[in-house]
């Protein structure tokens, strides 16, 4: 019994370590392929001028989705700065998903819209509109009121509604860089096979917005929304860079991405889902890998989108339920992809790696944690391999999070001073320190509740306020 | 595996890969090893950013400095201190770009003398042998912004031999600059037909400036001439040509657009083009044009030939626009709505029996305009 009992604390031991180092190594791994292709991308546009690259303009024009539900504090200042952006053709579509506040109003206010009775084509299924508009001084401003369905009915409304080739979804509380749509379209018309692209998405808060533009990237204040940043910059520029590489991307920010809207139909366009921005990611991989039709889904590391992130505890832990079980949901309804060569490196590892990694890896880490507390409460934890155990994924954590912000130091330089460098540095430290459990025990609740369809949608903040908030130095 | 139970501990380190001390040591060596180069990236970070910070103060003190001294120099109030590095070089060379990308006329020369004198054109010159092929065409182009004629050839070559289709866009960006001949011409479009895929906006950029170059040179007509004579059996080219005709606003240039709008009347996209540019260029002739296809089947040209109404009289147009406010397409809609605002009382008469319509749109967009024409009277 006794020898059966050390046979299961062994192999106990060694699943831990072994998902350790394989997760961290694949970590590291991605940070190092990273730094070699975001150089070699980054060479590229340095420096460039941007006359230089107006006058090298390569574009097609692109319908910009905005689904907004309750946003009257935000929608606004987002659509006036979409509606500046630098882009040569491009209309924005703002989809008022059965608002029950004043969206459409403060819309009709800001920007004379007037009602238009534009003819549907139902391509893709969504609840009924209700009326559509067109605004008098930017008749590329169209909004749609329509009757609630939730984020994926609005933006299936949205791609019917809309006229042109492509179209971009982005958040009602995001902003987009005045040339982002200029960077990330290059590639639709540079490569035929590219079917989707992402950008970058960066945390808003702390950030001095003026007139719909960040003006000053600075870093929050609060320590939750530190936290935050520190993991978009892990997330967004190691992680996404390296899947790039394998034609692998499961995941588009639903905050900006980029898909050709033929693609989308094809799909049956988002479906109604949690997690319904990676959802439609993995539906594309699998219509296309399983009709053997060449394409790319490709994430670009410059065109930047800037979103708030929750900045109270609470609404954070709903927004990381929320992606878990969108994740898994996304994960199950294209379970054929699993280890299926016919998907090649999607099916082969990128899938496997986001269901042992992504969706298991709450249950693994949450196992870990369990046994220290179940070994130190029988007397079987030794203390120095624990400590030592500690140490080393520490040291590890830490270096993910310090390479991550090195590469974005290197080679974006976005936050403007050292003191703010240096705060990223010294939170990374922090992280590990409660934070990251926290998030673990979010997820792993959530693996038990991935049927649930709730949004739980975040406290949204009025971007404008960004700036009282957080005074120019 | 001290921790553990005395029997259970026992039958651990028995089965056990290693033993308790190789593993100590092991871990040692990890924890070691992460702490090095957790530490190496932390400093990297931070004096990575100190250098950054800076080269940018050095850039901008030198950009700053030279913004001055070189306007001075050019109104012969001053001189200018000779750059000490590459830093001060890249901020003069970019002062020196600006104003001549802001600027034309007889000072432009003596910018370009600053560049040459100052050792800027020498510094580009140099970049221009880069291993670095973003370094090389980043030269090119600043070379060809400052008129560095010499270096034509080295560029054509470099073009001839380039497949990157980036590369080579931005090559043709650059020889563009530098063109002088009808030859050239030829070879920029020659070039350009190598590629798969060119962009039309691209291509009108291309043109703006070749015009540019011409007019200076006198040689606006005989351009005109080259350009039919070469392009008017290729739309695509034309196309651009005419958009970048309408956009140098010179009605002088109309002519030209009427003959490729009589040689293109079954083209949809080049009449769109023809009215834009006429409409642009506020060319006095094109009434006509403008009242043929504020009633064409295709609304993008209704739309466009509603915008520029305004260059006909009210008496000819009036009819037609109001007409158009019932247009099937908004964009017709809104532009006709527009236009007539322009006609201020005209205007106002026709807005106030629409508040009466009984199309919804038209009743909403009458009261906008309405209160628009009051802000525009008071």
């Amino acid at each position: 019994m006794l020898e059966a009992l050390a046979y299961f604390l062994l192999g106990f031991q060694l699943l831990i370590l072994i998902y350790f180092t394989a997760v961290n190594g694949i970590y590291t791994l991605f940070i190092l392929i990273s730094l070699y292709h975001l150089y070699r991308h980054i060479i590229l546009v340095r420096r460039e001028k941007l006359e230089l690259m107006l006058s090298n303009i390569l574009y097609r024009p692109i319908s910009i989705l905005v689904p907004a539900y309750n946003e009257e504090e935000t929608i606004v200042p987002s659509v006036k700065s979409l509606l500046r952006l630098h882009y040569p053709e491009f209309e924005v579509v703002v989809i008022s998903d059965g608002s029950t506040d004043k969206t459409v109003e403060k819309l009709k206010e800001a920007f004379r819209l007037v009602r238009i009775e534009k003819p549907v084509r139902k391509v893709l299924d969504h609840k009924p509109i209700r009326d559509i508009y067109v605004s008098l001084d930017h008749p590329n401003l169209i909004v749609v009121d329509k009757e609630n369905g939730g984020k994926a009915d609005a933006l299936n409304c949205g791609i019917n509604v809309c006229s042109y080739p492509l179209f971009c979804c982005i958040d009602a509380d995001s902003i987009l860089e005045e040339e982002a749509l200029l960077r990330a379209s290059r590639l639709f018309v540079e490569d035929r096979r590219v079917i989707a692209t992402g950008g970058v998405v960066r945390a808003l808060n702390g950030c001095v917005v003026r007139h719909g533009r960040v003006v000053e990237i600075k870093a929050p204040k609060k320590w939750v929304e530190v936290f935050q940043v520190i993991e978009y910059v892990r997330g967004f520029l190691t992680g996404r860079t390296a899947w790039n590489l394998f034609n692998s991307l499961l995941i588009i920010s639903g905050a900006f991405g980029i898909f050709r809207k033929d693609a989308a139909i094809a799909v049956g366009g988002y479906r109604h889902t949690v997690g319904e921005d990676m959802d439609l990611v993995v539906r594309m991989h699998k219509h296309f890998g399983e009709r053997g039709i060449p394409y790319r889904i490709v994430f670009m590391p410059d065109p930047i989108c800037w979103t708030q992130v929750p900045s109270d505890l609470s609404s954070l832990l709903r927004q990381r339920n929320r992606w878990h079980r969108g994740l898994i949901d996304s994960l199950l309804y294209s379970k054929e992809m699993f280890f299926n060569p016919k998907f090649g490196w999607v099916g082969l590892f990128g899938y496997p790696y986001f269901v042992f990694v992504e969706a298991l890896g709450p249950f693994v880490e949450f196992l870990g944690y369990l046994g220290v507390v179940l070994f130190y409460l029988f007397g079987m934890l030794s203390r120095d391999f624990a400590l030592l155990f500690f140490l080393v994924a520490f040291g590890w954590g830490v270096l993910i999070s310090w390479g991550s912000i090195l590469l974005d130091n290197l080679l974006f330089r976005r936050y403007g001073s050292l003191r703010d460098i240096l705060k990223l540095i010294l939170f990374s430290v922090f992280e590990i320190f409660g934070y990251r459990q926290l998030i673990v025990m979010e997820r792993f609740v959530a693996t038990f509740q991935f049927w649930k369809r709730v949004w739980g949608k975040p406290k949204r903040k009025k971007i404008e306020e960004t700036h009282a908030q957080s005074p120019a130095r | 595996m001290e921790g553990f139970g005395g029997d259970l501990g026992e039958i651990l380190q028995r089965i056990s890969f290693v033993g308790p001390e190789e593993l100590k040591a092991f871990l040692w060596k990890v924890i070691l090893f992460l702490g090095a180069v957790d530490l190496f990236l932390a400093l990297t970070t931070v004096v990575h950013r100190i250098y950054v910070d800076r080269r940018d103060r050095l850039y901008k003190r030198a950009y700053d400095r030279y913004s001055d001294q070189v306007v001075n120099a050019v109104i012969g109030e001053g001189s200018i201190d000779p750059p000490k590095g590459d830093i001060e070089k890249e901020a003069l060379g970019d002062v020196c770009l600006e104003i001549l990308k802001k600027f034309k006329g007889a000072f432009t020369e003596k910018v370009r003398q600053i560049a040459q004198e100052m050792g800027v054109v020498d510094y580009y010159l140099r970049k221009t042998r880069s291993f670095i092929v973003h370094d090389r065409v980043v030269a090119y182009e600043k070379l060809a912004y400052l008129k560095v004629r010499d270096i034509k050839e080295k560029l054509k070559e470099e073009l001839e031999k380039e497949e990157r289709e980036w590369v080579m866009e931005r090559l043709i960006f650059s020889y563009a600059l530098l063109a002088e001949d009808f030859r050239d011409v030829e070879f920029l479009f020659m070039s350009l037909e190598r590629m798969k895929y060119v962009s039309f906006k691209f291509v009108e950029f291309l043109w703006f400036d070749l015009l540019d170059t011409f007019s200076e040179k006198g040689r606006l007509e005989e351009f005109l001439e080259f350009v039919w004579e070469k392009f008017s059996e290729r739309p695509f080219f034309l196309r651009a040509f005419v958009e970048a005709l309408g956009n140098k606003r010179m009605p002088s240039l109309g002519g030209f657009v009427l003959r490729v709008y009589g040689r293109y009347r079954e083209d949809t996209a080049m009449r769109i083009s023809c009215v834009r540019a006429l409409g642009l260029m506020g060319f006095e002739g094109a009434c006509e044009v403008i009242l043929e296809n504020l009633i064409h089947p295709d609304w993008r040209v209704r739309a466009v030939a509603c915008r520029f109404a305004f260059l006909c009289p009210w008496e000819r147009v009036g009819e037609a626009l109001v007409e158009r406010l019932k247009d099937e397409s908004y964009h017709v809609r809104i532009n006709a709505g527009r236009t007539i605002l322009y006609f201020k009382d005209r205007a106002r008469e026709v807005f106030e029996k629409l508040l009466s319509s009984e199309d919804r749109f038209a009743q909403d967009t009458a009261r906008y305009f309405l209160q628009e024409l009051e802000v525009r009277n008071a």
